[in-house]
């Protein structure tokens, strides 16, 4: 019997040559990534990280609560920046031209390295498995201790494996085909994730990050990509490391194999509390008018995301009464987007584009909902609480939903407004 | 049942506000201990005796990631959790403090309040004393056994950083 991705990489990194689902396997860590909450006070183990194993194999990366949003912020900030001169952790990002959000650095410098297991105490971190990394999300203290040690442990889990086909409709991208898989079949717990088929082979690596990225909010353990030329390319550019890819087997054992036309999706939206079987076509969503819209995140910050929000405002203002924020995943793609003119289009039609962090996503320091406000959401997450009060309500849809429902006012199929204005480049912009 | 039925929401406060209150681990323990698992017995934490088990149903711990409700379940003196099944992020978080947990679907129907049973982690098995039933459970490996008996990650990791016992 063959073995999935997920299976091979556990494998590789127990030193063993096969595991099974339901065993519990000790693995070397290829990277533990800390963030600035590993650092709060409230994380008992931060005076305890006295050594690493190999400071080769750690990263920093501040991203939650940067620019420091209050003194109790500001102590854990300083607390990290000590670690890290201690313990000679030369990845690490500090406020400053390469922080970013940890995901989007995690890709953006090659340390998602395939065929090697990856830890960080953030939920997204299965966002890594669009390199073909077995990367996920553990308790904090946990990603001290693997970076402490060098090993940590998983449950093998079975896995579901989702073929792609078909070409996206115009203006519908991989959030909607998240959603898409999460109104259809809810959640994935105990359970790894895999994405070939023609389609992912044809998604970009950012598109095939927001696929990974959401899959934490179908609980699932790893969501993994297969490694094909564009993501080898990618690491090779940004890593001496040696690697080897992972490919599954023929014959490996799925719990379930799923086929999906990503030809028959329309844009989507989650309504509030959950996407866990809880999505729809925008269509269906009804007159939903709304305070807020945002796109950023780590699953919708990246370059592409901003340049679509941008094209769908430019020309236009944001509603009246709606404030419309725009988080770049990194400095580095807030600077290409300044480069590209993207934050000036974004500005001029009344939007606010910020400094990179998880600040509005996460409701931790800015853009918070008061109670009874709806707001409009390309990021991860919309559990109650999430974006601020509990009694707000979070709709998430894909970064070209929300620009046009932000100059809308209310939740609207983005192709509504991409087309009446210019439909000769919406044609072009249909390839994929 | 979810982490808030295990430890209330209003309790979020012990974690966030403890240490800037001067409330070390212990007290965190102590305090998240009082309404441990008050949605199903009022009396939970005085009927509970030092190394008792608690038997959880289908996605024991379900939730968002917060670490709450295992240190309630472990300052109320919880000796180790066996449960149907649970949410991988539940289960970190009971073994890296310390908390034994072990998944083990049909345990429900051979286990009743009152039963006396017996867990071996390195050999994967649950015995019923008062049925002899026998439940088979994929073992823990000796890395896990090791941080769950020095009571924890933290205490695992000052071992073995720092051999002089006390800190």
């Amino acid at each position: 019997m063959g073995l999935t991705m997920a299976e091979k990489i556990l494998a590789r990194a127990a030193g063993r040559a096969r595991v099974e689902p339901g065993e519990i396997v000790t693995v070397e860590v290829g990277k533990a990534v800390l963030i600035d909450l590993s650092f709060v006070p409230t994380s008992f183990l931060r005076s305890e990280i006295l050594r690493v194993k190999d400071p080769e194999r750690v990263v920093i990366v501040f991203d939650h609560i940067v620019p420091a949003r209050d003194v109790q912020s500001a102590e854990a900030l300083k607390i990290g920046r000590e670690v890290a001169t201690r313990l000679g952790i030369r990845r690490f990002h500090d406020v400053g031209p390469d922080q970013g959000i940890c995901h989007q650095i995690i890709a953006d410098y090659g340390y998602a390295v395939p065929g090697t297991v990856l830890v960080c105490p953030d939920s997204h971190t299965c966002s890594a498995g669009a390199f073909n990394c077995a990367a996920r999300g553990v308790g904090g203290p946990e990603a001290v201790y693997a970076a402490c040690t060098g090993q940590t442990w998983f449950r093998v889990a079975p896995t579901i494996r989702y073929l792609l086909e078909g070409a996206p409709r115009f203006a519908v991208s991989a959030k909607d085909i998240f959603l898409h898989i999460a109104g259809t079949w809810g959640d994935h717990v105990n359970t790894n994730v895999e994405f070939t088929g023609p389609y992912a082979a044809a998604m970009t690596l950012d598109a095939r990050r927001t696929l990974t990225t959401m899959c934490a909010e179908i609980s699932a353990e790893f969501a993994l990509f297969e490694a094909d030329d564009k993501t080898i390319a990618h690491v090779r550019a940004r890593t001496s490391e040696a690697f080897e890819p992972v490919a599954p087997d023929p014959d490996a054992r799925y719990e379930d194999v799923r086929t999906i036309d990503v030809g028959a999706i329309d844009p989507m939206v989650a309504l509030p509390d959950t996407v866990v079987r809880n999505t729809r076509p925008v269509a269906e969503v009804g007159d939903v008018a709304i305070h807020q819209a945002f796109v950023g995140s780590c699953a919708n910050g990246t370059l592409d995301d901003l340049a679509m929000a941008a094209r769908v405002v430019k020309g236009r203002r944001v509603a009246p009464g709606v404030r419309f924020i725009v988080t770049p995943g990194s400095q580095a793609i807030y600077l290409e987007a300044l480069r590209r003119g993207l934050v000036r289009t974004l500005t001029e039609s009344g939007a606010i584009v910020t400094s990179s962090t998880c600040g509005a996503c996460a409701g931790l320091h800015l853009g918070a909902l008061a109670a009874g406000e709806v707001c409009v959401t390309a990021s991860t997450r919309n559990f109650k609480g999430r974006m601020g009060s509990p009694d707000a309500k979070v709709f998430i849809a894909s970064p070209a939903t929300v620009a046009a429902s932000a100059v809308r006012g209310r939740i609207v199929d983005p192709r509504e407004l991409l087309r009446r204005k210019r439909p000769a480049r919406a044609r072009s912009a249909s390839a994929p | 049942m979810d982490g808030t039925a295990i430890s209330p929401l209003s309790d979020r406060r012990v974690l966030r506000d403890g240490e800037r209150n001067g409330l070390t681990y212990d007290d965190q323990l102590r305090e998240l201990a009082r309404n441990c698992l008050k949605t199903v017995d009022v009396d939970f934490v005085r009927k509970v005796a030092p190394g008792d088990i608690v038997i959880g149903d289908r996605g024991f711990g379900w939730g968002h990631d917060y670490e709450q409700a295992v240190m309630a379940l472990k300052g109320a003196g919880v000796g180790a959790v066996v449960c149907e099944s649970t949410r991988t992020n539940f289960k970190r978080n009971c073994l890296h403090h310390g908390l034994p947990l072990v998944e083990l679907p049909g345990v429900l129907g051979e286990v009743k309040t009152g039963d006396d049973v017996e867990i071996d982690l390195a050999g994967g098995t649950l015995v019923n004393i008062r049925s002899g039933a026998v439940l088979r459970f994929s073992p823990y490996p000796s890395f896990l056994l090791d941080i769950v008996s020095a009571g924890g990650l933290y205490e695992h990791l000052r071992r073995r950083f720092q051999p002089d016992p006390g800190r």
